[in-house]
């Protein structure tokens, strides 16, 4: 595309944002929102200008977790991921900028389509000691004609309402999906966990979450694959499996490969044994391990409590047909 | 709309923490056929993804019982592996412990902590690996506190990976190298690393040299250890020297933009010297090499080179610092030393640079040392020393 169609373009753009009720801001506010001391968005629909706006402003008392609220619109025809993005620098009462890099400090926003506007809720963790914020929001790219319609304003979180799960998954708001993920843990349903990460990966595809999703879905695929009965054969050797072989579980590794690891190892030193399965934090796993080796077991009745406690998102009830086949 | 990130610029699962990698090795060596109580973790660090050195030095670990793996996040994840296995740490370029540093007193406390690190390693069971890959890094800001980081590592290094044989002599200026630690398995040529089916015929015409033009290449990474200014400074009188018109090809990724001022400013009232600032992707290597009568190397310093094993790889005789001779042994008349200290031995060197580029068994001798130093055949010899030692 030509410069001069490029113009074009975005004139056309404009004008069609224009006729939605979006404003330029005037040359007045344009100049009080350059102090930093003066949001230009409060007196309605604006035209985000190509230079980024920003707002000094001090934090809602005790803040530990700031929510800033902003609508983008685009005129083009569909979405824009990133059209915006918002920016946060914290600092002390007396103006030292206090840097966390383990705080997420910029956000990109969606600008919705004009007939489709909904606004976005960003959170933002609040460094300790920090008074000030400065907000800053830009345009992602000079060309982008963007529509802004909110406050510069941060506000303390003030309401715990989940809403419905589907609600969350249609919206943008992380605070309320991360609700739904815990609520998912704590319901012990991984196909919510899995549907909310979904949510989040297309979001904004964090590798924290993109690896939980995957382990997840690695949890599912190991109980749905497992054979849950494995045949007793007359057995004259018993192995007492006090211990995984291979070294201890860890979360951090999606189970079915721990699995085929230690599998392989107990199926060397158990050939046609009966494995006893006796006094680990790791019952659940080595269960898991014995039927993958295909090797028979017998299991104590106070190990039966605790065959979940090896992962966060493994519970007991996935143990329970597994359980009813081998009593 | 905005791409999606890409976290890691490598083809390789970025997202693997170290645990899975641990378990993902183990895994594939017992497909490979290893027992699962032979099998041999190595993880690396720092892993580079545009020098095909790690890549090349390790393509024959699954044969020997070794999986090797990048450390992508964090070095201080790397402790005790998950599952019972053998493994080592294999630590490379370490100066990249200083990135970040501003003063020298930031540098001291980001080696110590990398130490302590080490020190944590080797309390957890790890076997710590260290190929020098230089007497000092080449751009070394903080050198007494490089010094001191390599004396630290080779004291606590098990075993140390060399390249040149008198690289414990050479060390020993700035640190000690403990000499029963070190194994020498020479560096790997690039046969078969690089695109090669180019002629010189076609490579001399796409550059627009003609069949007569006498063409150096002075190839790599553009920074002041390279030698570059230097070089051009001195061409109209080595062309004097030599009575010979010299065309000259600079190519490499610039790091450091007051160096690079000068070199456009040296390179600006040169017609004959063509300067491709650029990283030089694998395909288009061999354009450069093959065009090339000889390729020069006019380092102060340096250990082992990359580009002399490229350029033996095409055949190129090549011109190089007199220590770094000996880690070429066995190349012939296709390997030529210059004494850095002494300007006009440079000069020489090219001249019987450009006379063996004349000779057809020049290229003869110098691929059949690619041949033999092929990454394969080196790797196997890298991880059978290992083996033996661990």
């Amino acid at each position: 595309m030509s410069a001069e169609q490029k113009a074009r373009t975005g004139k056309r753009n404009t004008n069609r944002l224009i006729r939605n009720g979006y404003r330029a801001l005037s040359r007045l506010t344009l100049a009080l929102a350059r102090t930093r001391l003066v949001d230009p968005f409060l007196s309605g629909k604006t035209i985000l200008p190509r230079r980024a706006i920003s707002l000094v402003s001090m934090l809602p008392p005790a803040a530990e977790k700031i929510r800033l609220q902003l609508s983008l619109a685009t005129a083009r025809v569909k979405f824009e991921r990133g059209g915006a993005t918002l920016s946060v620098k914290f600092f002390s009462l007396f103006g030292r900028q206090i840097n966390e890099a383990s705080l997420k400090q910029s956000h990109d926003l969606f600008a919705d389509t004009i007939d489709a506007v909904t606004a976005q809720n960003v959170y933002f963790n609040v460094p300790n000691g920090a008074r000030w914020i400065s907000v800053k929001v830009e345009r992602s790219g000079s060309s982008r004609r963007i529509g802004i319609h909110g406050s510069l304003r941060p506000k303390a979180i003030e309401s715990d309402n989940l809403g419905s799960l589907e609600e969350a998954l249609a919206s943008r708001d992380r605070l309320l999906l991360e609700a739904h993920l815990a609520a998912g843990n704590t319901a012990k349903n991984r196909t919510v966990a899995r549907r909310v990460l979904e949510r989040l990966i297309y979001l904004e595809k964090t590798d924290a979450e993109e690896t939980l999703h995957r382990m997840i879905a690695d949890l599912d695929s190991v109980f749905m694959r497992v054979p849950k009965r494995v045949a007793s054969d007359e057995t004259q050797t018993v192995f007492d499996y006090t211990h995984p072989l291979v070294g201890e579980y860890s979360a951090s590794v999606p189970l079915s490969k721990w699995l085929a690891l230690e599998s392989r190892a107990l199926r060397s030193v158990a050939t046609q044994a009966s494995v006893h399965l006796s006094g680990s934090d790791y019952a659940g796993v080595q269960l898991l391990a014995c039927l993958y080796a295909q090797l028979p077991f017998t299991l104590k009745d106070c190990e039966r409590h605790r065959l979940a406690s090896f992962h966060p998102w493994v519970f007991d009830s996935d143990f329970n047909e597994i359980l009813a086949f081998n009593p | 709309m905005t791409p999606r990130r890409v976290s890691d610029p490598a083809i390789t699962d970025a997202k693997r923490s170290f645990d899975e990698a641990c378990v993902d090795a183990k895994l594939s060596l017992f497909a490979k056929g290893v027992d699962l109580e032979d099998a041999h973790l190595l993880a690396y660090y720092p892993p580079v993804h545009r020098n095909p050195f790690q890549h090349m030095l390790y393509s024959a670990a699954f044969e020997q019982g070794f999986a090797c793996f990048p450390v992508r996040a964090d070095l201080a994840e790397v402790g005790a592996p998950p599952v019972k296995a053998p493994l080592g740490v294999h630590y490379h370029w370490v100066h990249r412990v200083f990135t970040g540093a501003q003063t020298s007193r930031d540098a001291a406390r980001q080696s110590q902590a990398f130490i302590d690190l080490v020190d944590e390693q080797k309390a957890a069971g790890l076997k710590i690996v260290w190929t020098v890959h230089n007497l000092l890094s080449h751009s070394a800001k903080y050198v007494d506190e490089e010094i001191e980081l390599r004396a630290n590592l080779a004291d606590r290094a098990d075993f140390v990976h060399i390249m040149n044989p008198a690289t414990v002599e050479l060390c020993g200026r700035y640190y000690e190298l403990n000499a029963s630690k070190t194994f020498m398995v020479p560096h790997p040529s690039y046969f078969g690393v690089y695109g090669d089916y180019i002629g010189a015929e076609q490579a001399r015409f796409d550059l627009g040299l003609t069949p007569e033009d006498k063409t150096l290449l002075l190839f790599g990474a553009l920074g002041p250890h390279k030698g570059a200014r230097q070089f051009i400074s001195e061409l109209d009188a080595m062309e004097k020297a030599l009575n010979v018109r010299l065309r000259v090809l600079i190519a490499g990724q610039p790091s450091d933009a007051d160096y690079m001022e000068d070199i456009y400013a040296l390179a600006a009232s040169k017609p004959n010297v063509s300067l491709y600032e650029r990283h030089i992707d694998d395909q288009t290597v061999q354009t450069l090499f093959r065009a090339t009568d000889a390729v020069i190397c006019p380092y102060e310093i340096g250990l082992n080179s990359g580009v002399a094993a490229t350029a033996a790889t095409f055949g190129r005789p090549c011109v190089v610092p007199d220590i770094l001779v000996p880690a070429m042994a066995g190349i012939g008349a296709g390997i030529i030393g210059f004494n850095p200290s002494d300007r006009s031995s440079l000069t020489v060197a090219v001249g019987r640079a450009l006379e063996a580029a004349e000779n057809p068994d020049t290229e003869k001798s110098l691929t059949h040392w690619a041949e033999m130093h092929r990454p394969r055949a080196i790797s196997r010899s890298f991880f059978e020393a290992l083996r033996v030692r661990w």
